[in-house]
């Protein structure tokens, strides 16, 4: 195990995942316009104005009115979602609004398109928009709410046969893989911080970042002592309160909106076998990207080297290392030596040796937004419009992650 | 005390903790294609069998990863920290791998790879007494 496995070994063994079946959808949907809150500490804000708040700039961003919207997705079975009452009210709008829960953030940010896709050819409906909320910091600094870890703790296998034993809540899953691929690969400390340094320089420039304005040298990170090993508080996510949304309608109503076309190429959705049980992942150190990314890329035509920007569900450094390596941007556990340096920097690009990632600042530096703000960012980048701007940017991947589910999203300028 | 404890009736788990108060480790293994399924689901996921005999390990066991927790979580095991969850996997029970606690007065932390003894002590070991059984490697 202590040799980098190839795609071939991963191939060959039995199978551990599987690819969610999707038509091919290249093309058919446009993201037209995106907008967010302002992302802070805890707030006391009200969820479901957040959300209201996010969806009115993004139809502004697009060119839209309320009224324009037939279509709504939310994340079914999270609290405090935005509902198509809640729009209603909002908005004062009367139209019948087509729903899905299917959308939201975490790997349901990448496939919500889909979803859209499949409205827009039943003419369910044709302007649709995808919103996430949450306030979790108001949440944690009440002691009110479920959080981050209330799926986890609530689920009964967990709950008999892991919190009994510590193992709880996200922190010891990701701590637990960063120490395993340590162990198979050598990855370093320093190469999990470099992630960490790139994400906080690109939150301190990037005005709706909570951590703008703030810093982290590498010799900050490695004078950080470990609150569970390996994992250092830069290492893990923030937890804030803000709400993103973004748009979708079809290519050709795009053509009609205030900015420029940004549509989807490709994208797919994966499973893992073992589902939300990180410890029974019969891979441990791999994610389901393995198997969604390049079911993405060849939908839309691309390769990783035809990626000009990326953007990673990066709850952990570790998370983000992992789905590097996943996706194909380097061979599987080489992914430390691969991030060190300004490697991931938005001012190196491709042609550059760069991979620009998370240019935003991500979960560890701009906001705990759970992946809408990724989409947010790489909508931006690829209108040219970015505060950290990628040089020439014309291809964007997201890669969304949920327990032992992940999607890959490529986005594209091109028309 | 609000120590998360296992529920020792949960049917699913029933004969694993009807196991460790005998001291035994027990996994379910599929009856028509003799693989171990953990954690239990209602069918085989290699043949789709749904009988399963619960086979008693006592080979060697190993560590598979580990972490050392410094501060509390969760404010429920905040008697036990700082400690040092595991995962461990099993010579004769491929495929199982168990969640458990490392606990060892002569070292603080285990190596991944190690081989461990599986032991059979109180929840809150090695300070709290909780009057509940738990396997425990070291």
């Amino acid at each position: 195990m202590k040799n980098a496995m190839t795609r071939k070994y991963f191939m060959n063994a039995r199978s551990w995942g599987k690819l969610t079946p999707y038509e091919d959808v290249r093309g058919e949907v446009a993201i037209v316009g995106v907008g967010e809150t302002a992302q802070t500490a805890s707030s006391g804000r009200d969820p479901i104005a957040m959300a209201a708040e996010a969806i009115a700039i993004a139809l502004d961003d697009a060119g839209l009115q309320p009224e324009d919207v037939d279509g709504l997705m939310f994340r079914g079975g999270m609290a405090d979602q935005f509902t198509a009452a809640a729009f209603q009210q909002y908005f004062g709008t009367t139209r019948a609004l087509w729903i899905c829960s299917e959308g939201g953030a975490m790997s349901w940010a990448g496939t919500a398109p889909y979803e859209a896709a499949m409205a827009l050819r039943h003419g369910s409906a044709s302007v649709i928009v995808n919103a996430f909320t949450v306030n979790w910091a108001t949440q944690a600094k009440s002691g009110s709410g479920g959080g981050p870890g209330a799926y986890h703790r609530e689920e009964a296998l967990k709950a008999n046969l892991e919190l009994p034993f510590g193992f709880y809540p996200q922190p010891v899953y990701f701590a637990m893989m960063a120490q395993r691929h340590m162990y198979e690969y050598g990855t370093t400390a320093a190469q999990l911080g470099a992630i960490a340094v790139t994400s906080r320089s690109h939150a301190s420039t990037h005005p709706g970042a909570v951590m703008r304005d703030k810093t982290l040298t590498l010799d900050e990170y490695l004078a950080t002592p470990p609150f569970i090993d390996p994992l250092r508080v830069p290492d893990c996510c923030l937890i804030s309160d803000g709400a993103a949304a973004y748009v979708m309608t079809s290519r050709e109503q795009a053509r009609a909106c205030a900015k420029p076309l940004v549509s989807v190429l490709g994208l797919a959705e994966a499973t893992d076998a073992g589902g939300t049980f990180f410890a029974q992942h019969r891979h441990f150190t791999t994610t389901a990207q393995f198997y969604s990314a390049p079911a993405a890329y060849r939908m839309a035509g691309i390769t990783p080297a035809d990626v000009d920007v990326l953007a990673i569900y990066d709850p952990f450094t570790i998370a983000a290392l992992m789905q590097i390596e996943d996706m194909g941007f380097c061979e599987k556990g080489a992914g430390g030596a691969f991030v060190e340096g300004n490697r991931l920097s938005f001012r190196r690009s491709r042609a550059q040796g760069g991979l620009p990632f998370n240019t935003h600042g991500g979960l560890l530096s701009h906001s705990y937004l759970l992946g809408m703000s990724h989409v947010v960012e790489l909508v931006r980048q690829l209108r040219g419009e970015a505060a950290n701007q990628v040089e020439e940017a014309r291809i964007g991947v997201y890669g969304g992650f949920t327990g032992g589910l992940t999607s890959t999203l490529v986005l594209g300028s091109a028309a | 005390m609000d120590f998360p404890f296992p529920d020792p009736v949960y049917p699913p788990l029933r004969e694993f903790w009807a196991g460790v108060e005998l001291h035994e480790l027990r996994f379910p293994r599929c009856a028509s294609c003799q693989n171990f399924v953990w954690y239990p689901q209602p069918n085989c996921p290699n043949c789709g069998g749904g009988v399963f005999v619960w086979t008693r390990i006592s080979g060697p066991a190993r560590i598979f990863s580990w972490t050392l927790v410094r501060r509390a979580l969760h404010t429920p095991l905040k008697p036990i920290v700082p400690y040092v969850p595991v995962i461990v996997a099993f010579e004769d029970a491929p495929g199982v791998r168990l969640v458990s606690r490392w606990i060892n007065p002569e070292s603080q932390t285990p190596t991944i790879g190690q081989q461990v003894s599986i032991v059979f002590e109180d929840f809150g070991a090695p300070g709290l007494i909780t009057g509940k059984i738990a396997p425990f490697v070291r």
